[in-house]
């Protein structure tokens, strides 16, 4: 009987328990699900505020480095650095924590505060922190020390270092331009090689003007250009070391050498060669400077550009009537057309993030500036004008600096001008540049 | 012609010295008629001289001012976060302090490197770690038993053929919905209505991650628990984990919070609290 009894409570127990497991296996009620799949295309808010210097000249420095870093944010369109004279907050403490409260009021969504020290040796240190307003926390605290006249690039290391924190991608502001300078009048017209910071400051010129330059090209890991100049009999391919100002000829070639780009490793060079009535690309190793045929094909085939990982090439050519995109392996074979698109496709250059093509296209009187990924898919153009052309990637694959040419009268050409334009067709912008510019090709990052 | 020049700036074939010779001929030919008969019908117009920045007057190659600027820059420190709630002086962890901002120091023992990067009081979001899926223990390998194919030839001949599955399932999610009704005291239209106040407020608040290679990758799902007036009640949970250490995630699960924060307080409707109480909201960026 107590037997019978002890198994009745225990099959009530193990009854209960498993009731009292159902019922909190399901929830009294779950959460609403909510499917968002759309959202503003708007730039961030951000404060930057004042960076702090303990004297007069540390402030002067304090406040130039954080117009700098204001000016690059700025600039890349994805954000909005907000009136300091809506700051609730003067932050007058680099150490203390931000009353985020009074950020939040002015619906900043980040805040950079800062502080710069001239110290006694000569050395500038600058100190930044960005914090995130609704998490109330740093998400980045950096200290920089270099030289006092390298204050500049403090400000786009700090404005790189913002940039990616808050997008997920590598910053482009520590980079610099070359580009071609153009001036005088039109008969007698200069074009100088140029080179100036991202954001405009610090030009200056690597020619004399005494020759056609064109198509400056930067090398991917050294400090070198690569261009072709008219001043021998041929035009020819040359490279610039900008550390120790050379310059010298790749290859004493019997044909015209010209649309020269580096390879990945910096070791290479690949360019059109016109030899026999025929133009096809080859590549040199700038060690032995010989010469390798990559194409075959009695058409012309020019304007190549390697991709990020040295694996293959596009390039244009007119084999199949009107100039298209290509794409081959690095060493010549697989050439498979990937643009099908009405229009003539040219210049394309590969992204150093290595999932697009940018190029340019001309169908009727427009010229245009487009991307398509490699394989020829998911084509869009994202500017176009009565002379859209030339594009060069910045090193984070992010935004196209291409040459836009104004119409002059009669249907002539205008002025030359460099503009930009964000990967995702928004933040159309006129790049400064001292004078007329064309034909610009963006570094990669300092190392 | 100098539209021209601009398209063909890249010579494409041999032919150009002979088309060369006749492009100048014709140049000095109609440089020649400008010069001799412009004169004559047009009045001399005075021509603005060519404005040059300052920097670019020198035609010196100012090589050397680029070598400066060349100069690698040392590898920065980083900072830790200010120690709450008393503002402390920092710590760096590298380069070591000088000696006069060691004076600075008011505790001569700082604290090791962890116990400098305290964490803020109450962080209003933190991330759940939870791992996508639990990895599967390796089933040992099955020998062949005809037994097994019988049985599995006898569950084939008892389930339903697909058509009835399907009306199977659907029945049963009507249920579901029925029940979700039962305990929230709302219809499906409600519910849906509901749900598409909820989105169109968000979708003016989320600023979605815009360019990334693969947006496809940067879908995330979010726990929000809301109190009755429409606030967030406590940090936002996120309930995906991307690639470890991948930055596009971070940034993009750093933007999902902020329009989870920046979108309060929710207007909704308070009787229908229980239903809105707690969300998942799924962010999916498009593509551009």
């Amino acid at each position: 009987m107590k037997n019978l009894g002890s198994t009745a409570f225990s099959r009530a127990l193990s009854a209960a328990l498993l009731i009292a497991m159902a019922a909190f296996s399901t929830p009294a009620h779950a959460a609403l699900e909510i499917d968002l799949t759309k959202g503003v295309v708007q730039p961030i808010p951000i404060a930057i505020t004042e960076f702090l210097g303990a004297n007069p000249r540390d402030q002067q420095t304090a406040s130039q480095i954080a117009g700098v870093v204001r000016g690059d944010l700025e600039r890349s369109g994805l954000f909005l650095p907000l009136d300091p004279r809506s700051f609730i907050e003067k932050v007058t403490n680099f150490g203390a924590i931000p009353r985020f409260g009074d950020w939040r009021v002015i619906n900043a969504q980040g805040l950079v505060t800062g502080q710069a020290t001239l110290l006694p040796d000569g050395q500038l240190k600058v100190d930044f922190r960005l914090w995130d307003i609704f998490g109330e926390q740093q998400m980045v605290g950096l200290s920089f020390s270099t030289t006092a006249e390298n204050w500049r690039r403090l400000g786009h290391l700090i404005a790189d270092a913002i940039y990616e924190r808050l997008t997920g991608e590598k910053g482009y502001f520590d980079t610099r331009i070359v580009f071609v300078s153009e001036s005088g009048p039109k008969i007698k017209r200069r074009y100088r090689l140029s080179i100036m910071d991202q954001d405009g400051a610090n030009p200056s010129f690597l020619t004399g003007g005494d020759f056609i330059v064109l198509s400056p090209r930067f090398s991917p890991t050294t400090q070198s250009i690569t261009y072709m100049s008219y001043e021998r009999t041929t035009p020819s391919v040359f490279v610039f070391d900008l550390q120790t100002g050379q310059r010298e000829v790749i290859g004493q070639y019997a044909g015209m050498t010209f649309a020269p780009r580096f390879a990945p490793d910096g070791n290479r060079v690949i360019f059109s060669y016109s030899r026999d009535n025929n133009i096809d690309v080859y590549m040199a190793d700038l060690r032995s400077r010989r010469p390798i045929r990559l194409t075959q094909d009695p058409g012309i085939d020019t304007s190549p550009s390697f991709a990020p990982d040295g694996s293959r090439i596009v390039f244009n050519s007119d084999r199949g009537g009107a100039p298209q995109l290509y794409v081959m392996n690095a060493d010549g074979s697989n050439q498979q057309r990937v643009s099908f698109g009405q229009g003539r496709y040219t210049t394309p250059v590969w992204s150093p993030r290595g999932d697009l093509i940018a190029f340019t296209k001309q169908f009727g009187q427009t010229f245009a500036i487009g991307v398509m990924r490699p394989d020829g898919s998911g084509e869009r153009i994202l500017t176009q004008s009565f002379s859209d052309e030339g594009p060069t990637w910045s090193p984070n694959g992010r935004v196209i600096l291409f040459t836009r040419t104004t119409p002059g009268r009669g249907g002539a050409s205008g002025g030359s001008s460099i503009w930009s334009i964000d990967l995702t067709g928004r933040n159309e912008r006129k790049v400064i540049t001292p004078g007329e510019a064309s034909d610009p090709a963006w570094s990669p990052l300092h190392k | 012609m100098d539209r021209q020049r601009s398209r063909n700036r890249t010579p494409e074939s041999d032919s150009l010295f002979g088309a060369a010779a006749i492009s100048a001929a014709l140049h000095v030919a109609a440089l020649v008629a400008a010069l001799v008969v412009w004169p004559i019908f047009a009045p001399p117009v005075a021509l603005p001289p060519d404005v040059l920045p300052v920097e670019l007057i020198s035609e010196e190659t100012n090589i050397a001012e680029q070598e400066k600027a060349d100069e690698p820059l040392p590898v920065p420190a980083e900072l830790p976060m200010p120690p709450p709630p008393e503002p402390q002086p920092l710590n760096f962890p590298e380069p070591p302090p000088e000696p006069d901002e060691l004076a600075l120091e008011p505790d001569p023992t700082p604290p090791p490197p962890e116990a400098a990067k305290p964490q803020p009081p109450q962080p209003r979001y933190a991330m759940l770690p939870q791992p996508r899926a639990k990895p599967k223990p390796e089933k040992p390998k099955e020998e062949f038993d005809i037994s097994k194919i019988s049985q599995a030839l006898d569950r084939a001949a008892k389930e339903p053929p697909p058509d009835q599955k399907a009306a199977k399932s659907a029945a049963s999610a009507q249920r579901t919905t029925r029940a979700a009704g039962a305990q929230t005291g709302m219809s499906m239209s409600e519910l849906d209505a509901l749900k598409a106040q909820i989105t169109e407020a968000m979708e003016k608040c989320w600023r979605i991650p815009d360019g990334a290679p693969d947006p496809a990758s940067l879908t995330m799902r979010v726990k929000v628990f809301l109190n009755e007036d429409g606030t967030v009640a406590s940090p936002p949970q996120l309930l995906d984990q991307g690639p470890l250490g991948d930055p596009y995630f971070r940034a993009a699960a750093d933007s999902a919070m902020r329009a989870v924060h920046i979108c309060a307080p929710y207007d909704l409707p308070p009787d229908k609290f229980a239903v809105w109480g707690e969300l998942t909201i799924r962010f999916s960026p498009p593509g551009y």
